[in-house]
C-alpha cells in the first residue's frame, strides 16, 4: 500500500518544517504549502489523504480553506492547527467540515496522535465506501442473475410441462397426468418465489420517493381489489370496504402501494376461515392517514409477531404452513411502507383474526384540492 | 396445417423453440424460427412471417429491440414494417422500467413491439393472443 500522504498549510515556514520532520519518521509522506491558495492547487494536482492547516494565516484563512476542500472533496480529512486564543473559532472550522483540531504549541506525540486519527478515519471511510460499493454492485448483479440465470430455464421447464399438459404433447395416463401437475404446481410456488425476491430487490427507496403523488385512497384500494375477486369468491370471503369520501388524499407511489394492499389483502383472503370477513377500513390519524385490513381468520401467535415482516418467515402453525406462500410478501409491504415514510402496525389473537394497519402520510393541502377535482 | 398463418419465432433458447413451436402448430398455423436475430432477419425476408414472436433477450440485452428497430425502420424492410411483433420475454413486465414498454420516457424512440407476454407462455393465452394480432392486422 502507499504510504499516507499529509499536506501542511502554514505561513510560517517552521512550523511547516517541523511538521513535516515529526510525520516523515513515521513513514508519512508530507508535502508544504506556504498559503492557503498554494494548498488548494496542490490538492487539486495531487491526492491527499490528511490536511493540517493553520487558522490564523494571511490573505486565506483556515476557516476558508477548510470550506474550499470540503467543497472540492469531502473525504478529505482536515485538521485545524490552533493557538489558545482560538479554540472557539476551531470549533467554528469544525461546523465547515475539518474533522479535528489541534492546540498550538503541541508536542510531536500530539501531531502524532491527531494525524494517525484523522487518517485512520480516512480509511475506515475509504473501506466502507469501497465495501457499499461492491455490496450495491453485488446487490445488482444478484438481480440480474436470477432473472436470467434462474428464472429462464425454469420457465423453460415449466413450459414443457404447459404443453405435455395440454393434450399437444399426447395422451398420458392417470398417474402421468397426476404427477405432471404436482410438478407444474411445486414450478410455480418456485417461480412465484423468484418472482417476489425480484420485487424486493428492486423496491429503491429513493426511487418511491420521486414517484409520490397525492392520490384518494379509495382509488388505491379499488386498484387492490381488482385482482383478488376470484380468491374470494373461491374461499367464500365477505370483502367490506369503508372509506369515508372525506377523507384526505395520501402520499403514494400507486404502482408499488397497490403491492401494499394487495398483499395485505391476499393475506386476509388466504388465511381467512371460509365465510369469513376482511374489512378494510381509513381514517384521519392527524396529519396522517391509516388504512386497515382486518381479517376473521387463524391469527398469529404473539410470540410469533416480531418476526412476521421478516424476509423469508414463515409462521410455525400448521394451519398456515398448509397454505402455499414464500415468506416474502409481507416484508415486499413493509419495504414499501417504510420507502414512503410510513410505517406498518399489526395486532392480532390466535383464533380471532389480525388487523394490519399502515400509516400514511397525507398529500400536501394545494395540490389536494387539484387532485380532487382530477379524480372525481 | 399452415392455413392459418406463418409465425417466426427468434428465441435463442432451443427448448422454448421447441414447446413454443409445437403449441402454436397445435393450432393450425405453420411456424419457422431462428435463433438469433440476424437470422431472423433473413428468415424474415425469406418465409415472409404473418407474425413476429420475438424474445427481447436473446444473446445481449437488446438484440431484441435491434431485430425490432430494423424491421420497424430499414427501408430494406419496408415491406414488413407493419408485420405485429408479439415481444417475449422472461423478466416479468414490471421488473423494472427498463422493460415497461409503457414507460415513454425511458423507452425514448425505441420502436414499440404490438404487444408482449411473458414466459413461461400458457398455451392458451398464446394461442388467443396470436389469434387476436392477426385478426387485427389483416
Amino acid at each position: 500500500m502507499d504510504p499516507p500522504k499529509v499536506l501542511v498549510i502554514d505561513d510560517e515556514e517552521i512550523a511547516r518544517i517541523s511538521c513535516q520532520r515529526v510525520l516523515k519518521r513515521e513513514g508519512i509522506e508530507v508535502t508544504l504549502a506556504g498559503s492557503g491558495r498554494e494548498g488548494l492547487d496542490i490538492l487539486m494536482r495531487e491526492r491527499h489523504d490528511l490536511v493540517l492547516v493553520d487558522l490564523k494565516m494571511p490573505e486565506m484563512d483556515g476557516v476558508e480553506v477548510a470550506r474550499r476542500i470540503r467543497d472540492y472533496d469531502p473525504n478529505i480529512v482536515t485538521i485545524i492547527i490552533t493557538g489558545y486564543a482560538t479554540i472557539e473559532s476551531a470549533v467554528a472550522v469544525m461546523k465547515e467540515g475539518a474533522y479535528d483540531y489541534l492546540p498550538k504549541p503541541f508536542t510531536p506525540d500530539e501531531l502524532i496522535i491527531v494525524v494517525r486519527r484523522g487518517l485512520e478515519k480516512r480509511r475506515l471511510d475509504q473501506e466502507s465506501r469501497a465495501l457499499r460499493e461492491e455490496k450495491e454492485a453485488m446487490e445488482r448483479n444478484f438481480i440480474t442473475m436470477v432473472t436470467h440465470q434462474l428464472r429462464s430455464p425454469l420457465a423453460a421447464i415449466y413450459q414443457y410441462i404447459e404443453v405435455l399438459l395440454s393434450d399437444i404433447g399426447g395422451e398420458r395416463s392417470g398417474m402421468q397426468q397426476e404427477m405432471l401437475e404436482r410438478i407444474r404446481e411445486r414450478l410455480n410456488g418456485l417461480l412465484e418465489l423468484i418472482n417476489d425476491w425480484l420485487d424486493l430487490s428492486r423496491i429503491q427507496a429513493g426511487e418511491i420517493v420521486h414517484r409520490l403523488q397525492s392520490v384518494p385512497m379509495s382509488q388505491c384500494v379499488d386498484a387492490a381489489l381488482a385482482g383478488l375477486e376470484l380468491a374470494a369468491q373461491e374461499k367464500q370471503v365477505k370483502i367490506i370496504t369503508n372509506i369515508p369520501s372525506d377523507l384526505p388524499l395520501v402520499q403514494v407511489d400507486p404502482d408499488t402501494f397497490r403491492e401494499v394492499l394487495s398483499n395485505l389483502i391476499a393475506n386476509a383472503i388466504k388465511y381467512n376461515r371460509p365465510q369469513g370477513e376482511v374489512y378494510i377500513r381509513a381514517l384521519e390519524d392527524g396529519d396522517r392517514v391509516v388504512v386497515e385490513v382486518e381479517d376473521t381468520g387463524l391469527g398469529v401467535d404473539d410470540k410469533e409477531i416480531p418476526f412476521i415482516f421478516d424476509q423469508f418467515y414463515r409462521s410455525k402453525a400448521k394451519e398456515i404452513r398448509e397454505q402455499q406462500g414464500t415468506g416474502v410478501g409481507l416484508a415486499i409491504v413493509q419495504k414499501i411502507v417504510r420507502a414512503h415514510g410510513g410505517k406498518i402496525e399489526v395486532r392480532s389473537e390466535r383464533g380471532k383474526g389480525s388487523t394490519f394497519s399502515v400509516y400514511l402520510n397525507r398529500g400536501p393541502g394545494a395540490k389536494t384540492v387539484d387532485n380532487a377535482q382530477r379524480f372525481a | 396445417m399452415g392455413n392459418k398463418g406463418k409465425i417466426l419465432i427468434v428465441d435463442d433458447d432451443p427448448d422454448f423453440l421447441k414447446t413454443t413451436k409445437l403449441i402454436i402448430e397445435s393450432d393450425g398455423y405453420e411456424v419457422v424460427t431462428a435463433s438469433d436475430g440476424k437470422q431472423g432477419l433473413g428468415v424474415v425476408k425469406q418465409s415472409k412471417p404473418d407474425l413476429v414472436l420475438l424474445d427481447v433477450m436473446m444473446e445481449t440485452l437488446f438484440e431484441g429491440f435491434s431485430f425490432l428497430g430494423t424491421l420497424r425502420t430499414d427501408p430494406g424492410f419496408a415491406d414488413y414494417s407493419t408485420t405485429p411483433i408479439l415481444m417475449i420475454s422472461s423478466v416479468r413486465q414490471d421488473t423494472g422500467s427498463r422493460f415497461s414498454f409503457s414507460d415513454e420516457e425511458d423507452m425514448g424512440d425505441v420502436p414499440q413491439p404490438d404487444d408482449y407476454m411473458d414466459k413461461p407462455l400458457k398455451p392458451k393465452e398464446l394461442l388467443e393472443k396470436l389469434a387476436a394480432m392477426i385478426r387485427k392486422s389483416s
